[in-house]
């Protein structure tokens, strides 16, 4: 099984084309994009393994919501639920819009695909079995005929 | 015939489905044997290193399959499938829960809506696992269970989640 987490958080690629001249700048940043880039994908799902984060995600996936609309579902303060919309505004599961003097959050569904990718050791469990069964279905056949 | 052999997993998450296509060198009433038989069920039905193990089988609607699932270092993981409605060699519907022993279900853990649909082509059956999930919350389970278990030492336990998870 550990296996399958190691597919799933693949060590950094370390981007070899390197286009432009290399200049000590350019590689700074790309090294800080990378990072970020790894660093966010790592908080998507931090991000939704809570579940009150889980719950937000579910209220807003119906309809944008400000903070205090959201608040409200919870016994938590207005606060806590700010802090956890910023953590997943951070990760891009939620965009704000500013609505006159509201900001509603909105449930943003391709950043769930990417979450959904991670379903992959779903598919292995599944391919496991399967594996087993196309050599049951072998013996059936044989006893059969 | 292309795509025998390869397990096809799509989700929906406007539906909260999950849709699991997979076809078998094999005629459809082999499958269909396989899928409501418990001895044959019990030969694969538990994804490596588990096996299924059948308690009760009563394939009817409204009948169920107590079953347990059976990790290398003897766990055990008891699990019941209940079958809603079936149309021979077409189609199955019903649920999967946790259970204890007995077969009391366990309600702390989602109940998993499914549909399995049965078709044959020029000798192989392909089945379409379509499993619903009540929220998008419960389609995550499976997701968030890959994430928080995935660093820690619950691993063994994972497999068993996930394998009952399913249809």
């Amino acid at each position: 099984m550990t296996r399958f987490f190691v597919t799933f958080f693949p060590a950094k690629k370390v981007n070899k084309k390197l286009a432009k001249p290399i200049d000590c700048a350019y590689i700074c940043n790309r090294i800080i994009a990378d990072i970020k880039k790894a660093k966010m994908r790592r908080d998507v799902f931090q991000a939704i393994a809570d579940p009150t984060r889980r719950a937000i995600i579910g209220l807003i996936a119906i309809q944008a919501m400000t903070p205090n609309a959201l608040a409200e579902y919870f016994d938590t303060s207005r606060q806590a639920v700010s802090k956890h919309l910023r953590i997943l505004a951070e990760c891009e599961l939620v965009s704000q819009e500013q609505t006159g003097r509201e900001i509603y959050y909105h449930f943003n569904p391709d950043k769930m695909k990417e979450v959904a990718d991670f379903i992959e050791p779903f598919r292995k469990m599944w391919e496991s079995r399967f594996s087993k069964l196309d050599k049951v279905l072998l013996t059936i056949k044989t006893t059969k005929k | 015939m292309s795509s025998q052999g390869k397990t096809q997993v799509s989700r929906n998450l406007e539906e909260k489905t999950i849709l699991v296509v997979r076809t078998f060198n094999a005629p459809l009433a082999s499958v269909w044997r396989a899928y409501t038989e418990s001895e044959l069920l019990d030969q694969w039905w538990g994804p490596e290193p588990w096996r299924a193990e059948t308690k009760y089988m009563n394939f009817a609607e409204g009948g169920h399959w107590l079953y347990a699932m059976v990790g290398p270092d003897g766990t055990t993981q008891w699990a019941r499938m209940n079958y809603k409605k079936i149309v021979p060699q077409r189609l199955i519907e019903g649920e999967d829960a946790f259970c204890d022993e007995n077969g009391m279900m366990n309600t702390t853990f989602p109940v998993n809506q499914w549909i399995n649909k049965f078709n044959e082509n020029s000798g192989s059956t392909t089945v379409e696992h379509k499993l619903i999930f009540e929220t998008l919350e419960g389609l995550q389970t499976i997701v968030d269970m890959g994430f928080e278990q995935g660093f820690s030492t619950g691993l063994d336990q994972l497999e068993a989640l996930l394998a009952m998870q399913t249809v």
